[in-house]
């Protein structure tokens, strides 16, 4: 019997690193199926962290259902000025395009640029610790609420997580699109980038549990 | 190093001297606060031998209140003294740092290893040559440039330890004094000192008589300093800045109802302040809030540049076994710490030797990609890497910085004091912004004596050089006087009247019937300053309803 529990023991890891964290809480109030999945993709994301061979089957359903969530949470929640300047855009656009020598200044200030330094802005948000741990504090984002979604003692599990996700390809990959893909949703979101928070989650539990290795092998 | 080495070194060096040196005195446009501030008192202590307070030698500058370290000033003396004082003889000692330091950092790292790892001290340099951060930083006359130079000679001598450990002492040495060139070094200094100890304790304890005798002559050193710590001065800056007072906590701080709320408060605040010095977002998009020390749409690295970070800081963590990795490990940790403190969020100039420490992490990062791909490849990313940065770099800093930052740099004043030097028989009254030192760019542009500065200087200092805080707008240079405008009495004398737009309104010149004289624009062509001549006669004619004024008693009215 305290086998059998201690083989299923590793399911406290992602199952308290998501009841711990404040976005779970704030997923539950406003969209509840997208909390259910979330809550099956992080223990499916953190077996595939932490076994050397994850079954293929684990992979695609967790794919499946991230899938699932992207489909569902990014068509609705665009953010639109990536695409769509607006007239202070353009009034910027024109008003620097006159600091440079003619015929220059397209080269320089042009709605691509624009949009690819919004969109830039985005994706780096996203890889932002304090934007987790910190609701982005001390540099907030101006007309964005923003709000904590771990709590700050998570943060070194958060880091010894990172070495597991690039110890694989898969991990890794997968780390990458979802972010590549989250960067994609309006900032003002209520939910935030909520594509991420599985992965995110199963990664600070990856982090855990090599802390707890960690600490029982330094006991020995 | 063979030939084709030496002719790339050769080409990072062109690259950083261009990069530094190129409209140096015209871009940024203008001189800061700090930058004239730095330029007028090292002026005034050639000419005199005091600085502008009539205090000789000091030890922390006065200035405005601010009370920076004053190193870069005395080392801006030899400059002022053959090139006279300008924009580019000020900013000429931090621009031949920067260069400098990209010959440092190579020699750093071509003698950390045998056999020596000159590809990666080549790239590692090049990458510090077209760095955002050093740019900024070269070419903008404060301390914290000189203060870097300084502790990179340390570093670079501390790989000699090893072989012979009285290298220790001039390490020691350098470490101390480069606490008088900028005051987050003053904190940076000793942990770093007591980082070279920790990381080379085999030799330096076998060896105790340098160790003791390194470790005195740096306290030797710190004395001046140490001794007037608990003057206003010396703490200003911690003061001034720093979130860890009761006060603070009590007027911004989260957690007031929550037991051991202020404590939780000051360890939640370091951590995201600390952390903010390792974000993606700030290092490599998101610019320094500061608008005088970041260039607009570029952060303190180029965004390509987070790619080879992240394969760095992998490398770096592999290779943690050798002199050169550990002591950027150590640098990388503790030299947020002192910024960290402050409220100021992502203030770079504090953290220089942490950005020269990522450079090179990026370094390690750029040679573990390069080292995976094919020739063509290799050349095609490269070239891709360097069009960027100069696409990058040419846009942000020599096009959009002078137009969007000219005004934080003062060049309007730069202009005023040009064309003042044309109403030298005028009576001129230029209105203070809140704080803002506006005197202190004036008489850096015009050579104002020094002796008639000290003069009414001097007697503001009722509490000691040391502790007088506080900063007074109204300063007279000869026939200008620099202060608020007093609307019931200064448009009754004939004078010029000086001020931007909204201290100046057009409303209130066509009330009080104000020529306009001159007008100031910034580069980006929106009017900073106007200079208008009072009309004393016209505004005393009698008007039906309205009493004379108590002043136009005193004119003689021409005859209606």
């Amino acid at each position: 019997m305290a086998d059998r529990i201690k083989k299923i023991a590793w399911i406290l890891y992602p199952l308290i690193s998501f009841v711990l964290s404040f976005w779970a809480w704030r997923i539950l109030k406003y969209d509840t199926f997208v909390f259910f999945l979330s809550l099956i993709s992080t223990v499916l994301f953190f077996l595939i962290l932490r076994s050397q061979a994850t079954k293929v089957a684990i992979k695609v359903i967790f794919l499946i259902i991230l899938a699932g969530v992207t489909l569902l949470i990014i068509p609705k929640h665009l953010d639109k000025s990536l695409w769509e300047n607006s007239s202070l855009d353009i009034m910027q656009i024109n008003t620097r395009r006159s600091y440079y020598p003619p015929r220059m200044g397209a080269i320089f200030q042009n709605k691509i640029s624009q949009s690819l330094i919004k969109y830039e802005s985005n994706l780096l948000t996203l890889v932002d610790i304090n934007f987790y741990f910190f609701g982005s504090h001390p540099r907030e984002r101006a007309g964005v609420i923003e709000f904590e979604k771990y709590f700050p003692l998570f943060l070194p599990f958060l880091i010894l997580g990172l070495f597991q996700v690039i110890k694989k390809k898969f991990s890794l990959i997968c780390v990458l699109v979802v972010l590549i893909l989250s960067a994609l949703i309006d900032s003002n979101y209520i939910l935030g980038p909520v594509v991420i928070f599985p992965i995110f989650t199963a990664v600070l539990a990856t982090g855990e549990e090599k802390f707890f290795e960690f600490a029982k092998n330094y006991k020995k | 190093m063979n030939k084709k080495y030496f002719i790339i070194f050769l080409t990072v060096i062109m690259v950083a001297l261009f990069l530094r040196f190129y409209k140096l005195s015209s871009i940024p446009p203008g001189t800061y606060i700090d930058e004239a501030s730095y330029g007028y008192n090292a002026y005034s202590i050639l000419k005199t031998g005091k600085d502008e307070w009539g205090k000789a030698f000091p030890i922390f500058l006065r200035s405005f209140g601010t009370y920076p370290s004053p190193m870069y000033m005395y080392l801006l003396i030899i400059p002022v003294k053959f090139l006279g004082l300008s924009n580019f003889s000020i900013r000429l000692p931090t621009a031949l740092a920067g260069v400098f330091m990209v010959i440092i950092t190579f020699f750093l790292i071509y003698y950390s290893k045998k056999p020596h790892p000159v590809k990666l001290a080549l790239i590692s340099s090049a990458l510090l040559a077209l760095a955002p951060w050093s740019i900024i930083y070269s070419r903008l006359a404060i301390e914290n440039n000189l203060a870097l130079f300084i502790l990179l000679i340390g570093f670079l001598i501390s790989l000699f330890i090893k072989e012979k450990t009285w290298l220790f002492i001039p390490v020691s040495v350098l470490f101390a004094i480069s606490a008088y060139a900028y005051a987050a070094e003053r904190v940076m200094g000793v942990i770093l000192l007591v980082g070279i100890i920790y990381l080379l304790k085999n030799v330096l304890f076998k060896n105790k008589k340098i160790l003791i005798l390194g470790i005195i002559i740096f306290i030797i050193i710190q004395l001046p300093q140490f001794l007037l710590l608990n003057t206003g001065g010396a703490k200003r800056r911690y003061t001034q800045q720093s979130f860890l007072s009761h006060e603070f906590y009590v007027t911004n701080g989260k957690y007031q109802n929550v037991v051991f709320g202020e404590q939780i408060y000051y360890v939640r605040e370091f951590v995201s302040q600390y952390s903010a010095y390792f974000s993606p977002r700030n290092l490599f998009f998101n610019p320094d809030s500061q608008l005088s020390r970041s260039v607009p749409d570029l952060s303190v690295f180029y965004p390509w540049m987070m790619i080879p970070f992240f394969f760095g800081i992998v490398v770096l963590w592999k290779n943690r076994k050798q002199f050169l990795s550990r002591l950027l490990i150590f640098v990388i940790i503790t030299s947020p710490i002192p910024a960290a403190v402050t409220r100021d969020p992502f203030y770079t100039s504090r953290v220089l030797p942490l950005l020269w420490a990522f450079s090179l992490v990026i370094g390690l990062g750029v040679i573990d990609i390069l080292e995976r791909l094919s020739k063509p490849v290799k050349i095609i990313i490269i070239f891709l890497a360097v069009s960027l940065s100069f696409y990058s770099l040419y846009s942000s800093y020599f096009v959009l910085l002078p137009h969007e930052r000219s005004s934080e740099f003062g060049y309007q004043y730069q202009e005023l004091s040009r064309i003042l030097d044309g109403y030298k028989n005028q009576h001129v009254v230029i209105n203070t912004e809140v704080e803002y030192p506006t005197y202190i760019i004036l008489a850096f542009y015009t050579e104002y004596d020094p002796q008639k500065m000290q003069i009414q200087s001097a007697p503001r200092l009722v509490n000691g050089y040391y502790n007088q805080m506080n900063f007074d707008e109204k300063y007279v240079l000869d026939n200008i006087e620099i202060r608020p405008i007093f609307w019931d009495e200064d448009i009754y004398h004939e004078q010029i009247l000086v001020g931007s737009p909204i201290a100046i309104s057009d409303q209130q010149a066509e009330e009080h019937y104000l020529k306009l004289t001159f007008e100031i624009e910034d580069l980006s062509g929106n009017i900073a300053l106007r200079g208008f001549l009072t009309d004393p006669v016209k505004k005393c004619m009698p008007q039906p309803g309205k009493e004379v004024n108590s002043h136009c008693i005193q004119l003689k009215l021409p005859p209606n």
